[in-house]
């Protein structure tokens, strides 16, 4: 386990001296979502060695850590309290800290029913583009007090400062998890998938790929049995299923083309050819696609459709405020300047 | 000069009845829930829709007049407290539902409508909007997104925050923002958690999307009694600690269950020290295997009575006496002072006591009411407002209990907002370089300082003003207390 250091002093010193010397920085954890959104302006600004539990309350539910902390230690940490992140980031090659999970805002299967990061960040401490450090939030469950920026910076990319560490709140794990294939058409798939939205129901994360259902149920032994027992001619299956779709390892996602994510609206069935082509999470509401085969136009109503990578993201449509808000918090343009333009 | 001429404007704009000027209509309107600060607006709008709301905006923005934004006025730190110079914009009339998806499982809304009447329009299709504060009967969705409002169900369910999809928002400069949208994610940054407790400060919030969550098949209500603060707190951390999130945690000290006992008759008993309310909610077997648990946690953490409640109107009975311990509070004294700290759960025990202590140092009334499972306290301190030397020492009071909040790592709000009331404590929960970060961000969307000026974030003027006169020669208040 990679042992406990507090690298803040440099970390900072680093950006003080990237304002004097007019330099650009570009922030970066394990680089293991350099596909996903990687800054090449600036010299490179390391968060890896600024690692370590900083407090875990089991009792309370949260947990403060270094931006550098691998997801693995963390995940190891709050497992010996039966304990989880429940938004379940991904760690693209078994890797990433939790700095890049903050910055990138990606979430794993289980979005729809236990939320994404921004849920669980209870605060923030960081080093804006003036070179000061700052905490937001706190680490209780509530807290008001000011504008809530620490959730502000998940998904943001690092424009608007480094990020020093986190607080979270964690879950307690379910008593018991199983996984459930079954073999639909997509149209009947869907009925069951809005379903485990419009009702009370033990699953926790699914997934429809070439016509197979994967539904996970958690809950007490009960809850789960009864309500694989409510799915006739259902074959049980690992449940590492999700940890492969959640890392993209998955047989699916191993392909040279370029992988495209398109999000739907609750509740809008996406319109699609029942193949191989494309691979629907969230209810239905994500969709992954490869360019060539996968029409994403085709898929409906649809929120947004575009290439698995940030670093060319179009200009968003509140860029006016997008703009000065990233003068508010870094007037020099030190921070990943090239993303989210 | 400038105020006459945007009243003209607005009066040239609005239909009549959406204007109001005379002191008899606009006298209603001069303070929300915190009472102890009024001030009669010169002019009040009433939008019958969002092109009303930016039409005004764009007066106020064109003369440089300020805005307070309002919903139903019932927010307890005076956000909504009117300017002596400004428009008071009321969103009242913007009081449809605009849309319900009973596929995704939405409702699309405008900022008027009650909380509860979004619950009460979806309960036939077995739907309903999860966060449920104590008002819920009547104040705005609006104003819960602006302060981010909590309820006894959020420890399961989340806060407003957690159960928002879409916002509209109108700037001061005339701009429409759409944020989020009807799915879980959006592409670029997402805004939303900005402008969830705002308070006003950054836009109006004219059009919201909430998520509506299925309801729970099987519910049931435990009430634990104890002889002692303290065992109560402990049973807080156990059941925490034991892997159950339950949909509510609730805990009421003597004062406060023998006032809702009093006013509601919910047969809390009388001579508990403290009282634990527990709900669970879910499938059949969920809830029994729950219930088994707690029940155990409570008897080995010294319940020394426990009842419960499965029939709804068993539970609704329970809850109705904890939904009704501020106006149950109020028939005890003349006035109260609502506070709303919030604290790392292990030290409830601690700051209980350290609660009496001030309490009885300063001579008055505590009596406390609070979400145990968030850690979320609402001491409410007793008073006479006809009595300025108690008033004074009610306020100190208030400003001890949050000071002692913050020492334990905690917040000085977690619910109500910070509004005019809370600026001071804010100055011991904040840095220099932080309040100014926090007011360079409201610049981005009120580049003319002319939403809601005053309120939430405290000038650094204000802070050193107050720091002179609480820290007494750099020594922070109880050090006895661990510090993190
Ligand atoms: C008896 C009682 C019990 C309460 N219990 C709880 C509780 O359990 N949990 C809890 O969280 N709160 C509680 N409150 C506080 C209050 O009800 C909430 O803060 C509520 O969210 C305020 O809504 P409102 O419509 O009354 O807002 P208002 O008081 O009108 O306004 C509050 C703030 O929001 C701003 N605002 C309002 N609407 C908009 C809008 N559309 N766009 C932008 N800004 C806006 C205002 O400028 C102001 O700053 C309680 C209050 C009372 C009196």
């Amino acid at each position: 386990m990679t042992q406990p250091f507090d690298d803040s002093q440099r970390l900072l010193d680093s950006v003080k001296q990237a304002v004097a010397q007019k330099r650009q920085l570009s922030i970066l954890g394990h680089g293991t979502k350099a596909h996903y959104a990687r800054s090449t302006h600036g010299d490179a600004l390391q968060s890896r060695d600024h690692v370590g539990v900083i407090e875990y309350q089991p009792d309370e539910l949260t947990i403060s850590v270094r931006a550098g902390t691998p997801l693995t230690v963390i995940a190891e940490t709050l497992d010996q309290h039966n304990q989880m992140l429940a938004c379940d980031p991904p760690r693209f090659f078994g890797g990433g800290t939790i700095g890049g999970a903050v910055a990138s805002g990606l979430s794993g299967p289980g979005r729809p029913w236990y939320g994404n990061l921004r849920d669980a960040v209870l605060g923030v401490e960081m080093i804006n583009g003036l070179g000061e450090r700052l905490t937001f939030g706190g680490s209780v469950m509530k807290n008001v007090a000011g504008f809530d920026i620490s959730r502000m910076m998940v998904g943001s990319l690092g424009v608007f400062g480094v990020i020093l560490s986190v607080n979270l709140r964690v879950h307690p794990k379910p008593e018991i998890e199983r996984t459930i294939s079954l073999d639909l058409n997509w149209d009947d798939a869907w009925s069951v998938l809005c379903e485990t939205i419009a009702k009370p129901t033990a699953v926790t994360a699914t997934c429809y790929w070439s016509g197979s259902l994967y539904l996970r149920l958690a809950g007490n032994r009960a809850s789960v049995e009864e309500a694989c027992s409510s799915f006739p001619s259902n074959t049980e299956i690992e449940n590492d299923v999700w940890v492969h779709l959640r890392d993209h390892e998955h047989s699916f996602f191993q392909s040279s083309e370029e992988l495209r994510r398109t999000w739907l609206g609750r509740g809008l069935q996406p319109q699609i050819e029942n193949d191989e082509s494309n691979l629907i999470e969230w209810a239905g509401a994500q969709v992954w696609s490869f360019k060539v085969h996968g029409d994403s136009a085709a898929l409906g109503q649809r929120i947004s459709s575009e290439p698995f990578n940030r670093s060319s993201a179009a200009p968003s449509t509140e860029s006016k405020y997008m703009r000065r808000l990233r003068r508010a918090f870094d007037p020099h343009q030190l921070f990943n300047s090239d993303l989210l333009l | 000069m400038s105020l006459e001429f945007a009243i003209e404007l607005i009066k040239s704009t609005l239909p009549r009845d959406c204007v109001l000027t005379d002191a008899t209509a606009t006298t209603p309107f001069e303070t929300d829930g915190l009472t102890a600060y009024r001030q009669r607006p010169p002019v009040v709008a009433l939008p019958r829709d969002t092109n009303d709301v930016r039409q005004v905006l764009r007066i106020c923005h064109e003369t440089g007049v300020p805005v307070v934004t309002r919903g139903a006025g019932t927010g307890l730190s005076g956000g909504a407290l009117p300017l002596e110079n400004g428009v008071l914009l009321v969103l009242t009339k913007m009081n449809r539902i605009l849309e319900v998806d009973e596929t995704g499982c939405t409702a699309t809304v405008q900022p008027g409508v009650t909380n509860l009447s979004i619950s009460d329009a979806v309960a036939d299709k077995g739907l309903y909007y999860a966060p449920d504060p104590s008002s819920q009967i009547a104040c705005s969705i609006g104003g819960n997104v602006a302060e981010n409002a909590g309820g006894v169900h959020c420890l399961k369910y989340g806060l407003t925050l957690h159960n928002v999809l879409g916002l509209k928002v109108q700037t001061i400069e005339g701009d429409e923002l759409t944020l989020g949208g009807n799915g879980y994610e959006s592409s670029g940054i997402e805004l939303i958690p900005l402008f969830v407790g705002s308070e006003g400060m950054l836009g109006v919030v004219t059009e919201i999307t909430v998520k509506l969550l299925p309801s729970p098949p099987c519910k049931e209500v435990l009430l634990g009694a104890f002889d002692d603060v303290e065992s109560a707190g402990e049973c807080v951390a156990a059941i925490i600690a034991r892997g159950v999130v339950p949909a509510g945690l609730e805990m009421m000290d003597a004062l406060a269950i023998q006032a809702a006992e009093d006013f509601v008759h919910a047969g809390y008993p009388r001579d508990a020290a403290t009282i634990l309310l527990c709900e669970v909610d879910g499938t059949k077997e969920q809830v029994r295997s729950d219930v088994t648990l707690i029940r155990q946690l409570m008897e080995t953490n010294g319940a020394v009575n426990i009842r419960s409640a499965s029939e709804p109107d068993e539970r609704d009975l329970l809850w109705q006496g904890r939904k009704a311990a501020f106006p149950a509070v109020g028939r005890i004294s003349p006035d109260y002072y609502c506070m709303d700290g919030t604290i790392p759960r292990r030290f409830l025990g601690k700051i209980l006591s350290s609660i009496a202590l001030l309490a009885a140092k300063h001579e008055l009334r505590v009596a406390n009411v609070f979400h145990a499972g968030d850690g979320n306290l609402h001491p409410l301190i007793l008073y006479d407002a006809s009595d300025d030397e108690q008033l004074h020492r009610a306020e100190r009071l208030g400003v001890e209990i949050l000071e002692l909040c913050v020492a334990v790592g905690g917040t000085v709000t977690g619910e109500h907002g910070v509004g005019v009331e809370k600026l001071d404590p804010m100055c011991s929960q904040f840095s220099t370089p932080e309040l100014e970060q926090f007011f360079r961000l409201k610049e981005v969307f009120d580049t003319s300082g002319l939403m809601n000026p005053g309120k939430a974030i405290p000038t650094l003027a204000h802070c050193s003003e107050i720091k002179g006169m609480h820290v007494h020669g750099g020594k922070l208040p109880f050090p006895e207390l661990d510090r993190f």
